[in-house]
């Protein structure tokens, strides 16, 4: 995805090789390593997938010791979640939200520079965490305490890791939020702004609310384990639920922080590919605040089966339940978008549309696990596994395909393979729902979650969720070749690379100059 | 065109974001809202809302519960 070639940067006595990566302050290359960190991350949590699934595939040990697999299922949620999916958000934010507004650069172009080169030491730390005595850690994603107060020192490396994305998430934040706000092009008022970047103001509150409270409760896990404290420690007066409720209070906005950005990026590609503006733009703003507020008072959800009392039960049962409300809302928008569009299904539309199907499942499965009584049942079992992946995957990954596909004549110049793309997608799509929908039957019929064995009953489904598995890892890679192919060449862009794009972003060439609106322009 | 925009008064603040709440304006409400409303008083009436909101759902899970005599 480098856009821009060191001959453009003639004349403006920047760095070449590595010095102009390591150097950038420009909003356009930060974007790119963003994105290439991301995909190497998302290769890497894909590989743990990929073991888990080999070993999953027939009951009893083959390929793994049970040890391993805890640290696999572990890291590979911390590094999809912190690793991939939201680096690469942010990757299109700094690409595109200067872009769509008029702006010259991010507003704080050397903090940008250091939002990013935090992650690859981050990263360095949790990978390398396996490597250590002990191993990875192995507490789940979540880290739950007591089990992350005893591990070995690859916690350690852990918390660190998280403390280090946590701050390069909270001064990515910071940027995207002073930008939005003060580097407007003259005329472009908020609300007419385009969606992704509303979407992303908005994620980028959340991201400033809630990563500080992710770091204490980390910091608490740390100090209990070397300092003496005893927050989660019920021997020495601690608690260790309360750590599942500050980490909850944290891991349900981070929720939408993973999926707001998606929302943006398939309200931009509907409306290009049904040739009609947006159906219900400000609805979508209203929405968009209406889940951010929601999402701080639906926490303890996650926690049904901790043990609650049952006014506190249907508390956090009711107000996950509206929370379908405007979430719906947004569906209808897109689906009101589309109706009598002159629709045309290139590879971005396909995977938008892909989105709003398979995302839409994710969502009524979160419903169910919303209704407390049925969530105590389902709980730790291979239904939540799949309701989050149907969510995470098909929500986020797949819109981050999409905007991939869309942006990708504006970051390289160069038209993606329509061949490969659909090739990618329909891949993906298939071998998806072969992994994933299984899961939901496995998870009815009783099989938990994050064990390395299971009873023979389940054998069917997990045979065939690891085929899916390995089906949908290697179609990633046709993402890659697509993605070599149009950096290498191709049918040249033009400006407006999609016959109804509309917005800043196509005012200028394809690829993007190494600078752009310097002057800013005016918007009627 | 020298005429100042009017600012929204606070119940015009509330009625946006109690909309927003559902997700849903009206487009002539939102011409009216991107007109008038001062960000600042969005914001408070934004987590008024939002603790209002629980406030009423806390109200009707006690009533709940005390009908059910849980």
């Amino acid at each position: 995805m480098a856009a821009v070639t060191p001959e453009q940067l003639h004349g403006h006595h920047a760095p070449s090789g590595l010095m102009r990566w390591l150097t950038t302050t420009n909003h356009k290359d930060i974007g790119t390593m963003y994105m290439v960190f991301s995909f190497i991350m998302f290769l890497s949590g894909g590989v743990m997938a990929l073991t888990i699934r080999a070993e999953l595939f027939q009951p009893g040990l083959q390929v793994v010791q049970p040890e391993f697999f805890n640290q696999l299922t572990t890291m590979h949620g911390l590094v999809m979640v912190f690793g991939a999916i939201m680096p690469a958000f942010v990757g299109f934010a700094n690409w595109m939200i200067p872009l769509m507004i008029g702006a010259s650069d991010m507003a704080f172009a050397r903090m940008n520079n250091w939002s990013f080169w935090l992650l690859p030491p981050a990263a360095i730390l949790l990978i390398g965490s396996f490597f250590v005595p002990g191993g990875a850690t192995a507490a789940g994603w979540t880290l739950y305490a007591p089990l992350s107060v005893q591990m070995g020192m690859g916690m350690d490396l852990a918390i660190f890791a998280i403390h280090i994305m946590g701050i390069s998430s909270i001064m990515g934040a910071i940027n995207i939020v002073v930008t939005v706000l003060n580097m407007r092009a003259p005329g472009m008022t908020m609300m007419k702004m385009p969606l992704f970047c509303w979407t992303w103001l908005i994620t980028a509150y959340l991201l400033i609310a809630v990563m500080p409270v992710l770091a204490g409760a980390v910091t608490m896990v740390l100090t209990d384990r070397h300092f003496g404290t005893s927050f989660f420690n019920a021997a020495g007066g601690g608690d260790p639920v309360m750590y599942q409720h500050i980490f909850w209070f944290f891991g349900h906005p981070e929720v939408y922080i993973m999926i707001l950005p998606a929302f943006g990026i398939v309200s931009q590609i509907i409306p290009t590919f049904a040739r009609k503006p947006l159906f219900g733009y400000a609805s979508m703003v209203y929405a968009t605040a209406s889940i951010a507020i929601l999402s701080f008072a639906v926490w303890a959800h996650h926690m049904f089966a901790t043990g609650m009392p049952a006014a506190g039960q249907l508390f956090f049962m009711y107000a996950t339940m509206l929370i379908a409300v405007p979430t719906g809302v947004k569906v209808f928008n897109w689906v009101a978008t589309m109706w009598r569009g002159a629709l045309s299904f290139e590879t971005p539309m396909l995977w938008a549309v892909g989105f709003i199907f398979v995302f839409t499942m994710g969502g009524f499965t979160g419903l169910i696990c919303a209704i407390a009584p049925i969530d105590i049942q389902v709980q730790d079992t291979y239904y939540v596994v799949a309701h989050f992946h149907y969510v995470l995957v098909a929500g986020s990954l797949f819109a981050l395909f999409a905007g991939a596909y869309y942006w990708l004549p504006k970051w390289t110049g160069h038209m993606p393979s329509e061949a490969l793309g659909k090739l990618h997608f329909w891949c993906s799509m298939i071998f998806f729902n072969i992994t994933f929908f299984p899961m939901h039957f496995l998870g009815l019929a009783g099989m938990p979650r994050r064990i390395p064995d299971y009873a023979l009953q389940f054998a069917d489904f997990n045979a065939m969720a690891s085929v899916g598995a390995f089906g949908f890892g290697l179609s990633q890679l046709i993402f890659l070749v697509a993605v070599v192919k149009c950096i290498r060449g191709g049918e040249r862009a033009a400006a407006r690379s999609w016959e109804s794009a509309e917005g800043l972003e196509w005012t200028v060439p394809s690829p993007a100059p190494h600078h752009t609106f310097e002057e800013a322009p005016v918007i009627r | 065109m020298t005429e100042a925009p009017r600012r929204a008064g606070f119940l015009a603040t509330m009625r946006a974001v109690l909309w927003s709440f559902f997700g849903v304006r009206k487009r002539q409400g939102y011409i009216d809202d991107a007109g008038s409303l001062d960000p600042l008083a969005v914001v408070v009436a934004g987590v008024l809302a939002g603790a209002i909101f629980v406030v009423v759902l806390v109200l009707i899970v006690q009533w709940i519960v005390g009908a059910a005599g849980l």
